[in-house]
Parts: C-alpha cells; sequence; structure tokens
C-alpha cells in the first residue's frame, strides 16, 4: 500500500537516477528509455510473432510496451508513450492517422508501402522512420549467384511502383556479373503477355514486392507459366516459395523485431533513415528444384556463403 | 376352388407371396438402381465440371485456346460426354468439342457454383464458373487497398454435355438384370414350391391312395411310415386303424362262417336229436348209391317208423316225445357202427343207411333194433310207455335208378312190417315200389277219400260170451278195413296211426258211432238185443262233439244208450286220466257203457277199473297169448279176472285164434272172447243182417258158444 502511494515518486527518482548513470557511463550518445506503443495490424500471424519477440528482446525494466491490436482503440495514452511501433503496413497508416508528436518505426512492410503511404498521409508533425522487408540489390544479387552458380541473366518485372529501382537493380547486378532483363506490366491483361516475352530470353524470374504484379491471383498464373517456360522464379517471402517458387530471401518477422530492438536501444534523439533488413532467412522448395532439374545447395550453405561474402567486403 | 387339389393349394400358398415380395424387392432395387444411375450421372457431371474448371482457369487466363481444345476433346473422350464448352469472362464461346446443344443464353448465364444448367431427355448439361485461383501470400506484401477480395474473380464458364441415352440403355440393361433375376429367382422358387408341395402331398396323396384302396375293399392296405411328425401320426393312425379293421372284419368273417356252419349243419341236422334229418339223408343216400353205382359194396337201408309214440306225445306232451326221441336216437346209434348213417326223416321216422352190409346182416341188424326198442321202456314221470319199432329193409344194388325208388321201397317195406302187426322187420326190393311211395305220401287223402266215398267198410268182430251161453245178448265190436281199388284191404290197426297223425281219427270214430247207433236202433225197432263196442281212438277221447253227437243221434232215433259201449285203450285213458273220466261220466250219464282195451298190459290198469267204471275191460294180447305155457300171465289173468267180476265188469279177450284157448278162458273165467277161433270177421251189414236181424228165432246161445261156419252166414 505504501508502495502504491509513493510509486509515482519512486518512478522519477528512479527514472532520475538511471539518466543520471547512464549519461555518467556512455557520456553520449544520452541512453534513451520510456514507454513504447507497439500497434499491430493483426493480433496473431507475423504481428503476433514480432510483438511477442520484441517483448522478449527489449529490456523490460526500461520499457514499457503497451500492444493496441486491429480493433482496440487508440488510448490517449498512446498518444503521450515515447515510441510507437507500427507492425504492417495497416497499422503505420493508424500511426499516421493518430497524428501527434510521438515518433514512430514502422516495420514488416515494403518500401512501395511505406512510400505510399507517406505520400497519401500528407505532411506530418512527427518524425517516422522504417525497417524495410525489401532486401537491397547487392544482397539479392549475391543470393542469386550462390543459389545458381551458373545464372547470367536474370529476368525482372517492373509496374508503376517498382519502375524507380529498376537502374539500381540493373547496376548493382551488373557489378556483380549478371544480365538483368526485364519487361513492363501495368494491368493484368499484360501480365502474362509480358513474361512470356521475357522469361524466354532470361534463366530466371527475380520477384520483388510489388502489389500491381505479385498479388494473390496473380501468383498461380506467373508461376504455371515459368514452369512452362522451365524458368524458376527466386521470390521474396516463405509462401511464395511454397506456392510453387523456387526459393526466397527473405526476413522473419523475429528478425526483423530483433532489428528494431536494437534501433530502439541504439537510437539517439534523432531518428535514423529508413532501412533494409540487416538479417535474412533463406527457403529453398526443393521439389521445384527437382522439377526443374536444378541442383542447388542448401540453405545453410548459401547463407554462410553469403555472410561470408558480406564480411569479407 | 373345389377341383383345386392339395398340392396346387400349398403351390399357391408357397409361390404367391414369394412372387409378390421377389417383384416388389427387384422392382424397388431396380428403380433405385436406375435412380443411382441418374445419381451417379448428375455426381460425375458435377465432379467433371468441378475438375474441369479450374483445369481450364490457366487457358483462360493465359488465353491458350489450344490447350483449352485439347482440354474440351479429351473431356468429349470421357464416356457419355457429348460436348464441352469454355466460355470466356464475356460468355463467349472460347473451346468447343463435340456437338452442342447448350443455347447462347445459357452459355451466358453467370453461374455461382457448379450445377445443372439444363436438361432434355437426351441430354443433361452441367456447367461450373471458372475462378481466378487464389495463393496465400504473405499479408507483409499485400497492399492495404485491394486486400481480402470477398469472392475470386469468375474468369469463364465450363460447360459439359452429358448424353443420356447411354444412361437410358444402362438403366434398360439394369431393369432386364432385374427382370431376369425375377424369373430365375421364381424359377428356382417355383422349384422350390413344387418340392415342398410334393413333399407334403405326396404322403398325403397315399394316404388318400390308401383310403380309396380301403373303402374298395382291400382292407389288408397299409401305407408306408416314412414321414415324421403330423402325417407321420396320420400314417401310424391310418395302419392301426386299418389293423383294427381287418382284424375286426376278420373276427366278423369268422363269426360268420361260424353261423354258417352253424346254419349248415342246422340245414343237415335235427335239431332235436342232432341226426342227420331226412334232407342230408337222401343227400347221403345219393352219395351212397353213386358208390354203390361205382362198385363199392352192397348197402342197406332200414326205414324205421315208431310204433305207439303218438300216446306218448299226447298223453305227455312234446317234451316227452321229444325226450323219447333222443332216447330212442341213442339206443339205435349204440347198435351202429361208425360208418353207418342214422337220421331222422321226420316225426318218428328213422333212416339207417348200413354201409357195406349184405342185406342178412341188415336184417340181423334190423332184427337186433327191434328187439332192442320192444325191449326199451320209456319212463316219463310215473308212467312207463312200451315202444316198437317198425322196420322196412331195402337193400340197395347198382340196378337201383334213384333214390326214390329206395324211399318208396322203404317206405312200403316199413308199411307192410307195421300192417303185419308191428315191431318187425319186412325187407322190399328197391325195384318197382315207386308208386307205393308216392300213395304214403297222402296218407291222409288217401283216408279221407276213404270216408268220403265210404270205401272204409266196416267189419264186425263177435263176441262169444263163456261162462253164461244164455245170455241171448248180440254183442260185437266194430272194426274197419280200408277198401281200395287195386289193392289189397288194410286193416285198421295199420291205419289208425297214420289217421291220429293227421286228426282224422275222429271222424273214423264218427263213422263208427253213427253205423252203431243206426244198427241198435234198428235191432232195438225189431226188439232184438245187441250191443256195439266201438273202438274210439285217443284224440276222440273227452271230445265234446263226441258226447253231443252220441247224444244227438239217440234222442233223434228215440233210443237209449244202453246198447252203446265205447272203448278206448287203457293207455290212453291212463295218459290223459282226467279226460278219460271226465269223458267216461258224460258217456254213462247218457246211458251208454265204457270199455276198456289192452287192459292189463300198463300199471295203472287197476286204478282205471275205479276212477272210470268201465263196464268191459279188453284183455291184452299180451296176457291171452300163449296161455297153456305161461303160468305168470294165467295167474295174472285170475287176478283181474277176480277183480272185474267183483266189480261186475265183464273181461273179453281178443284175438283167440285158437279154440284151444276157449276151455283154458273159460276155466279161468273171461266173461267173452273174440277171434278167428270164435267167429270170424264179416262186414258189419252183413253180419247185422245174418245174426241180429234174421226172421227166423233162434237162441243166441248157439251161434255164440259153437264156432260157427263162415260159409253158414
Amino acid at each position: 500500500m505504501q508502495w502504491h502511494r509513493c510509486s509515482g515518486n519512486i518512478d522519477a527518482v528512479r527514472r532520475f537516477i538511471l539518466y543520471f548513470f547512464l549519461s555518467l557511463i556512455t557520456l553520449s550518445p544520452v541512453a534513451w528509455a520510456g514507454s513504447i506503443t507497439l500497434l499491430l495490424s493483426e493480433n496473431s500471424g507475423p504481428y503476433g510473432e514480432f510483438a511477442s519477440t520484441l517483448g522478449e528482446v527489449l529490456d523490460s525494466a526500461r520499457w514499457k510496451i503497451s500492444r493496441i491490436g486491429k480493433a482496440d482503440n487508440i488510448e490517449p495514452s498512446g498518444q503521450r508513450s515515447d515510441l510507437v511501433i507500427s507492425v504492417g503496413s495497416e497499422a503505420f497508416q493508424r500511426a499516421l492517422a493518430m497524428g501527434g508528436t510521438t515518433p514512430i518505426i514502422a516495420t514488416l512492410l515494403p518500401r512501395q508501402s511505406y512510400e505510399k503511404i507517406i505520400a497519401q498521409a500528407g505532411p506530418q508533425r512527427a518524425r517516422f522512420t522504417a525497417i524495410y522487408l525489401d532486401h537491397p540489390p547487392a544482397r539479392q544479387a549475391s543470393f542469386l549467384r550462390h543459389l545458381l552458380p551458373d545464372l547470367k541473366r536474370v529476368g525482372m518485372l517492373f509496374s508503376s511502383e517498382t519502375r524507380g529501382v529498376a537502374s539500381q537493380y540493373r547496376q548493382t547486378f551488373k557489378n556483380a556479373g549478371l544480365i538483368l532483363d526485364s519487361e513492363d506490366s501495368d494491368t493484368p491483361s499484360t501480365l502474362l503477355p509480358a513474361i512470356n516475352t521475357l522469361l524466354p530470353r532470361v534463366e530466371a524470374l527475380l520477384a520483388i514486392p510489388d502489389t500491381t504484379i505479385y498479388k494473390r491471383d496473380n501468383i498461380k498464373p506467373i508461376l504455371v507459366t515459368s514452369y512452362r517456360h522451365q524458368r524458376p522464379v527466386i521470390a521474396f517471402s516463405a509462401p511464395f516459395v511454397s506456392a510453387g517458387a523456387l526459393a526466397a530471401l527473405h526476413t522473419t518477422p523475429a528478425q526483423i523485431a530483433r532489428q528494431t530492438a536494437d534501433l530502439i536501444n541504439n537510437m539517439g534523439t534523432t531518428l535514423p533513415p529508413p532501412v533494409p533488413p540487416s538479417q535474412f532467412a533463406i527457403t529453398i522448395n526443393s521439389n521445384v528444384a527437382e522439377a526443374l532439374g536444378l541442383s542447388i545447395p542448401d540453405e545453410a550453405t548459401i547463407r554462410r556463403a553469403m555472410l561470408a561474402e558480406s564480411e569479407a567486403r | 376352388m373345389n377341383q383345386i387339389t392339395l398340392r396346387h393349394r400349398l403351390l399357391l400358398l408357397t409361390l404367391l407371396p414369394s412372387m409378390l415380395i421377389a417383384i416388389a424387392l427387384v422392382s424397388y432395387f431396380t428403380l433405385s438402381g436406375i435412380r443411382a444411375l441418374e445419381g451417379e450421372l448428375r455426381a460425375k457431371g458435377m465432379a467433371t465440371v468441378r475438375y474441369l474448371a479450374p483445369i481450364s482457369e490457366y487457358g483462360i487466363i493465359a488465353g491458350q485456346i489450344e490447350s483449352l481444345h485439347g482440354l474440351a476433346q479429351a473431356a468429349v473422350q470421357e464416356s457419355g460426354i457429348k460436348a464441352t464448352i469454355i466460355t470466356n469472362q464475356k460468355g463467349r464461346a472460347i473451346a468447343v468439342s463435340g456437338r452442342v446443344s447448350l443455347g447462347s443464353e445459357q452459355l451466358r448465364q453467370a453461374l455461382k457454383e457448379p450445377m445443372l444448367v439444363a436438361e432434355t431427355d437426351q441430354w443433361v448439361a452441367f456447367g461450373a464458373p471458372v475462378r481466378r485461383s487464389l495463393n496465400e501470400m504473405d499479408a507483409l506484401f499485400e497492399s492495404s487497398d485491394n486486400a481480402n477480395p470477398a469472392q475470386p474473380e469468375v474468369i469463364g464458364h465450363v460447360f459439359i454435355e452429358f448424353d443420356k441415352t447411354d444412361l437410358a440403355n444402362r438403366q434398360n440393361e439394369l431393369l432386364q438384370r432385374g427382370l431376369l433375376i425375377v424369373l430365375v429367382g421364381l424359377l428356382i422358387l417355383a422349384g422350390l414350391a413344387i418340392a415342398i408341395a410334393d413333399n407334403l402331398a405326396k404322403p398325403v396323396l397315399r394316404l388318400v391312395h390308401a383310403v380309396r384302396e380301403m373303402s374298395s375293399g382291400r382292407l389288408d392296405t397299409r401305407v408306408s411310415t416314412i414321414s415324421t411328425g403330423e402325417i407321420g401320426v396320420l400314417e401310424q393312425g391310418f395302419n392301426d386303424m386299418a389293423s383294427h379293421i381287418e382284424e375286426a372284419q376278420q373276427s366278423l368273417q369268422s363269426r360268420i362262417e361260424e353261423a354258417t356252419s352253424e346254419l349248415s349243419y342246422q340245414a343237415r341236422h335235427d335239431p332235436l336229436t342232432g341226426l342227420l334229418n331226412r334232407r342230408e339223408f337222401e343227400h347221403q343216400l345219393e352219395k351212397m348209391l353213386d358208390n354203390v353205382r361205382a362198385g363199392s359194396e352192397e348197402c342197406c337201408v332200414l326205414f324205421i317208423d315208431l310204433d305207439r309214440f303218438k300216446p306218448v306225445n299226447d298223453t305227455c306232451g312234446h317234451l316227452a316225445g321229444d325226450e323219447l326221441l333222443r332216447q330212442i336216437s341213442q339206443l339205435f346209434q349204440g347198435r351202429l357202427r361208425g360208418e353207418d348213417t342214422l337220421a331222422r326223416l321226420g316225426g318218428d321216422e328213422f333212416g339207417i343207411i348200413l354201409a357195406n352190409c349184405s342185406s342178412q346182416r341188415a336184417r340181423q341188424v334190423a332184427e337186433d333194433i327191434c328187439a332192442l326198442t320192444a325191449a326199451y321202456r320209456f319212463i316219463w314221470q310215473d308212467k312207463v310207455f312200451a315202444i316198437g319199432a317198425s322196420i322196412g329193409l331195402t337193400p340197395v344194388s347198382r340196378r337201383v335208378r334213384n333214390i326214390n325208388e329206395i324211399l318208396a321201397a322203404g317206405d312200403a317195406a316199413c308199411y307192410n312190417a307195421k300192417e303185419s302187426g308191428r315191431n318187425q322187420v319186412c325187407e322190399q326190393d328197391a325195384l318197382n315200389t315207386q308208386e307205393r311211395r308216392q300213395e304214403t305220401n297222402t296218407w291222409a287223402n288217401r283216408i279221407a277219400a276213404a270216408l268220403a266215398d265210404d270205401r272204409l267198410q266196416i267189419e264186425a268182430v263177435p263176441l262169444s260170451p263163456l261162462q253164461d251161453p244164455a245170455m241171448n245178448d248180440n254183442v260185437v265190436e266194430l272194426t274197419a278195413r280200408l277198401l281200395e281199388p287195386g289193392h289189397p284191404p288194410i286193416a285198421l290197426s295199420a291205419l289208425i296211426d297214420a289217421a291220429e297223425r293227421y286228426d282224422l281219427a275222429p271222424s273214423i270214430d264218427l263213422h263208427f258211432l253213427e253205423i252203431a247207433i243206426k244198427a241198435l236202433a234198428r235191432a232195438n225197432s225189431r226188439n232184438r238185443r245187441l250191443r256195439c263196442l266201438v273202438p274210439l281212438s285217443g284224440s276222440s277221447l273227452g271230445r265234446r262233439e263226441v258226447i253231443d253227437y252220441i247224444a244227438r243221434s239217440l234222442t233223434s232215433l228215440q233210443i237209449t244208450g244202453e246198447g252203446l259201449c265205447l272203448i278206448f285203450s287203457e293207455g290212453s285213458s291212463s295218459h290223459q286220466s282226467s279226460r278219460a273220466i271226465q269223458f267216461s261220466q258224460q258217456v254213462q250219464a247218457l246211458g251208454c257203457q265204457i270199455g276198456l282195451s289192452d287192459f292189463g298190459g300198463g300199471l295203472s290198469s287197476f286204478s282205471q277199473l275205479r276212477s272210470i267204471a268201465p263196464s268191459y275191460v279188453k284183455l291184452s294180447r299180451s296176457l291171452t297169448r300163449n296161455l297153456s305155457g305161461n303160468r305168470a300171465s294165467t295167474a295174472l289173468l285170475r287176478a283181474i279176472q277176480e277183480i272185474t267180476a267183483d266189480q261186475r265188469i265183464d273181461s273179453i279177450a281178443d284175438g283167440v285164434d285158437e279154440s284151444a284157448s276157449i276151455e283154458q278162458l273159460r276155466n279161468i273165467g273171461i266173461t267173452y272172447a273174440q277171434g278167428n277161433a270164435i267167429a270170424p270177421c264179416e262186414p258189419f251189414e252183413v253180419w247185422l243182417e245174418g245174426v241180429v236181424m234174421r226172421p227166423t228165432q233162434q237162441p243166441p246161445m248157439e251161434s255164440s258158444l259153437l264156432p260157427r261156419n263162415p260159409g253158414a252166414a
């Protein structure tokens, strides 16, 4: 009882002492701590995984995390929290819609979605940054080379959404010794003709997150068509691999959660710019490899090789 | 319904319900099979379109018309599929295979799920929407705008038409198979039913057959007891019943045979004596005759007529007569050999066939029988009867033509024996005696005719007084003789048995009385003294009409009954003593007198002297015969004489044929004598005219004392 009555004061004293000590030990930058509002697009699935991993990784003594699910109303206390972490595209939209000045870290969303939401939301008072799901082209190139060492020509499909990164990919691949060939498709009707014209020219199709091209009702025709052309599809998510892609370079929600925790722990007074995922996972569909007559190394081997290559740089 | 046999009923009973059930079952299964076939077709159609739709998806999306055509053609290859149509989102057919029956309107309709779109008698069409398939993508990469579309996009349709003729064929096949099963099942069932019906009906039919056999008289009919259960019980029961009936029938049969043999015995035997009867005797006679003709030894036949049998019957009743006949038959039987045949021919007549017997030996046997019979005494209560046997002997030779000759000869011989004084044997050859036999058969007619024609000659046997010659009464006894043309006269003694048997004796008696009373009236008119002894038969004794007749005649002729003396035998009076006494009193009341004949022959003679109070006794011939050498008879005669004399009864000795006897009789004291030694018999009229009515008065003593010369009369 006594403890409760005095809890406000004790907290304030404790925070003061903590700040003081941290300032003394690190000098600069000053360690930061407080309350975090975790805004989830969904309560379960990858979002739940993200939330639970984050809860485990973050020091609960320093951070008080309050979860807000999809159906939950955003409490006024959330606005008074020190940091908002949005998990998923929809959560980021809601976080922006809250207004306020609390900094936002957007996680578990593709880069295109992040940019599109910001564009739609208009000017914001709050600062925000993101950890994308998209891997950088260099990592993609590295993955391709370790996955299919004989690969030379890589095909990609671009829509208006992704056309902006095409030159970056082309340059990066060229540096890695790969030739990128591409076709554009902005409507479903042009998709299959575009694939049909692209695939004969390339040895594999690399798919990157693009909501215009790679969506639920398109995946099957794309995979079937590529199979008909006997070309493997390298995708960007585990479900895509399950649906019939050869392999995918992706990042798990847990990995993103750890990266987010690192970001929070290392965060200074300013928010860093949006970053791609620092960690990655590889998923291979050996059935597809068998069906296409491809002999590929296992996931661990590729990962080790890729990590070794990145360290070497 | 009545013509339906048990077998038919059983067949009907077993077949009808099972047939109905079988038909119902098979129709049910056939119909449900047909329905199942239809359901199968529907399911197949639905499944086909359901599979075809996703397969067509990529072709439609990719616009690969050739692959869709290939798909459609592959589908049409499936059995029963008549046409396949794949349309795009706008309802335009982009791939068609087979003969399409669906209209373009139907092809354009938007379907939400696989379904039956059209059906006619010939075909049925199914359709399904082709949807864009959705792959689960990482939600993280979904754009927030078009996330979670409610329903996958419909990008086209597939239609399949099934030909129903195949279904109809299969349904027909099913129907035919069902009918075949019904037919085969019914055939098997019919076989089984027939077997069951036979199994059940056959024992019953066997029983029916056995019952028919039984009712047609074959009592040894049995059924084989091979069945079990109730039928077995029936069969066993039938057999038991049949055995009982057969046993009953056999016992009945044996009883009938017994009765028949009894009847046959009775038909051949005399019930009284147990001897053969006349018919069987004649039958045996015929057999014997055949044997003789065939060459066996000579045989003889005896015909026996009992003497003095009738008095026994009359006085003691038929019981006594029957007993006498039994005893006599045993007496005869005792004298005969086993091979001889004794028969009772009727009444008191017997016949004996002596097989393999010469006439000499036969005569010996006959005489033995005579002697036995004469010596035999029949005792009934307190009465003793002596009887005799008159026997006719007829030898049978191979010349005899038939048994009638034997019978006639035997009868004649018997008659002769009887006429010759009874208890003797007469022999008569079987030849030339047929006529006599026939006459014997009509004794009654002969006597009746003689009475009617007045051929019964009344004769007078005069009596001569032995003690008092001064007695001038003319005493005469009446007797009779049957005169027949061509025949010797027959004495009354021979006649009387037959007359009594045929109840003619009273007529003869009345005839005697008429003659006697008329003679008395005539003598009275001339003042001549006459006494007539009239013999009466036993049957007239006690007859009211005899009394009445005497009274009437005496009254009408205005004479007293003083001269009329009625004589009956001591035997008949002793056997009917009460009637005899009453009769005597009535007769004596009329003034007439009574005489007893054959006096001394029986034991009751003396008691009758007092009860009947006769005026005369006619001594038995057994007493008067051989007077000279028989002291016992003489002493008896003396005793009788003394007793009768004491009671003023005149005694008469008859049959005195020797003049030497006259003196002895006189010495003994006998009152009258008659016989050939006294005076011969002569016709009564002649005697009456000559002795009584003659005009010249002559002392009667002369005529009675001295033996008269018949020629003088």
